[in-house]
């Protein structure tokens, strides 16, 4: 032991031992690999294609940039979630960083938090600044600073189906039992976002209040409070299970 | 880090001075109505290799999950390092390095990157130090060669390399194996025999294993587990005196009936075994008095002229005899 002391020792305690240390990781497998950029390409490309389709009449262009951004990300933000805990769970490397001085709140929380930059980073933000800059070129430019705040429910929207399939896999131990749930988020979640009954009422709400902040014509901010209070729900929810897990 | 240390309780067998690095008391684990593990009371001696045996499914792994708090007792309770495995969980796993049975690392990682993500846990830095630690272990294990591919192309073999390598890297004063030799091929199975050989003088090594000539080899301390209990602890040098008292190895050749009756019959005979092998008898014969049995055992044979004695010593016991004997006792006992 005393070899040890040649070394500065981490001094993480507590629900933050070993926090650092895995959000690096999940940073690094995003960043320091091509996967940031190879997201960002396709969902640019993607999201590019059909907004210049609709720039013939501004609001149009936006109105299926801010739906397309809704979906189709979304597949591999759920893609992402599924990997990141339950192929964990499943393969054993979970096991082994748990038997390193780690605490269970922040192997959760370092796969929630990273991995919230990196989908926001490569695909919300990077398309959101293309998509954007094709308005312009047609002409049909919104105001610049609404548009990159109406992009925050979009990030929002990703971060819940994130959460969402992280709670969910640390319940279930097969990918059926926790894709199910955020695909008819992600399928659906327009649509219940449109209903004039309950859309203001849950983070599918969103896709109005990132409409509305973009064009000017108002928003509620329920989805956006309520969106907060449950990523913390689902969070909190994925840390309790997964601190009982037994490996 | 000073730890609190655990010491041998009274009435125990060891010495009251020794110390010990891992010890459980009553520790259980059931899922639903099956019980993995019944009353464990483990102790592992300080700078001891302690073999921990089994037959599969006996309990071994799931012992291993309880130390190092993968997952959580059902009953009883324990110290590693003197620190509770439920209530300290996060202290004992600074202490331990552990190596899971079929070790899984993040396969884009390569062998280098696995052990700096490891080191990250418990130290900052120096830089220079860490690397420098790095290189050493994977030198030790051999795969400095190999340090910068990634490990998804390891063989199994590598794998458990890099799997004691990377346990090793917080200076571990106990060092946790589940089956470190296991599915490997003999070269690979040698290779990590010698590393832990060479390990001893660092950490105390506990490790199970169901490889019963790795256990004779290497290890100074035993205990054997059968369906959740134990059912032995003790040096490998007392369990292989074996728990009949003293006893003779015979090979003989001829019409042994009368030798037999003979012998038979001396107050300070326990007991004969014999065994037929070709056109052989074998026997084990158990001793009250062994000064009495060094004169007269050959002897009261060699009286009959009918028997012919082609081997005669103390009879040395294998760890094999002794753990299936132990095991099947065991089984008797449940059924």
């Amino acid at each position: 032991m005393s070899r040890s002391k040649a070394f500065e020792p981490v001094i993480e305690t507590g629900w933050r031992m070993g926090f650092s240390n895995l959000a690096r990781k999940e940073l690094k497998a995003w960043f320091g690999t091509s996967a940031w950029w190879q997201q960002a390409l396709m969902w640019t490309g993607a999201l590019g294609l059909f907004s210049s389709i609709g720039f013939q009449e501004p609001e149009t262009g936006l109105m299926i940039f801010y739906i397309m951004a809704f979906i189709f990300p979304s597949i591999a933000v759920l893609v992402v979630a599924t990997g990141t805990i339950l192929e964990e769970k499943d393969s054993g490397s979970a096991a082994w960083v748990l038997s390193k001085p780690v605490s269970r709140t922040a192997f959760v929380l370092a796969k929630l938090l990273p991995n919230s930059l990196n989908i926001a980073v490569s695909m919300v933000l990077i398309p959101g600044l293309v998509v954007f800059l094709l308005a312009v070129l047609f002409g049909a430019a919104p105001n610049i600073l609404a548009f990159y705040v109406s992009l925050i429910p979009v990030i929002m929207w990703q971060m819940f189906l994130l959460f969402l399939t992280v709670c969910l896999g640390t319940f279930f131990e097969k990918a059926g039992s926790v894709v199910w749930l955020p695909i008819i988020f992600i399928f659906f979640g327009a649509n219940l976002g449109m209903n004039t009954t309950i859309g203001p009422f849950g983070p599918w709400g969103l896709l109005t209040v990132a409409t509305g902040i973009s064009t000017g014509t108002g928003f509620s901010v329920y989805p956006l409070i309520i969106t907060i209070v449950v990523l913390v729900a689902l969070g909190a929810a994925a840390i309790w299970r997964f601190s009982r897990h037994e490996f | 880090m000073v730890r609190p240390r655990v010491q041998s309780p009274r009435g125990d067998s060891q010495t009251s001075q020794q110390s010990f690095v891992i010890s459980t008391q009553d520790l259980g684990k059931t899922y639903g109505d099956v019980a993995a593990l019944s009353s464990l009371n483990l102790r592992v001696p300080e700078n001891s290799i302690f073999a921990f045996l089994g037959p599969n499914g006996a309990g071994k792994t799931t012992t291993i999950k309880l130390l190092v708090g993968l997952t959580r007792p059902t009953s009883g309770s324990g110290t590693v390092l003197g620190y509770d495995i439920v209530r300290n969980s996060n202290e004992v796993r600074r202490g331990v390095g552990y190596l899971a049975q079929h070790p899984k690392f993040y396969k884009e990682m390569t062998a280098r990157e696995t052990m700096r993500f490891a080191a990250r846990f418990y130290f900052k830095g120096p830089r220079d130090k860490i690397e420098e630690r790095i290189e050493h272990l994977l030198s030790i294990v051999e795969l400095d060669e190999k340090s910068d591919r990634p490990i998804e192309g390891f063989s199994g073999g590598e794998m458990q390399r890099l799997g004691i390598a990377q346990a090793q890297i917080n200076y571990p004063e106990l060092l946790i194996l589940d089956e470190p030799a296991a599915g490997l091929d003999p070269e690979g199975r040698e290779d990590v025999l010698k590393i832990m050989e060479s390990l001893r003088s660092e950490s105390t090594i506990f490790y199970s294993t169901h490889i019963l000539d790795d256990v004779q080899r290497v290890s100074d301390t035993v205990a054997i587990l059968n369906k959740g209990h134990m059912i032995a602890q003790a040096p490998i040098s007392q369990l292989l005196a074996g728990s009949e008292g003293v006893a003779y190895a015979l090979t003989l050749e001829g019409n042994t009936q009368k030798a037999y009756a003979r012998l038979s019959e001396e107050p300070w005979v326990t007991g004969i075994t014999e065994k037929k092998v070709k056109d052989k008898t074998q026997w084990v014969v158990t001793v009250s008095d062994d000064s009495m049995a060094k004169k007269k055992i050959l002897r009261t044979v060699m009286a009959d002229d009918t028997v012919d004695v082609l081997d005669f010593g103390l009879k040395q016991y294998e760890l094999e005899e002794i753990f299936m004997k132990m095991v099947e006792d065991s089984n008797n006992v449940t059924q």
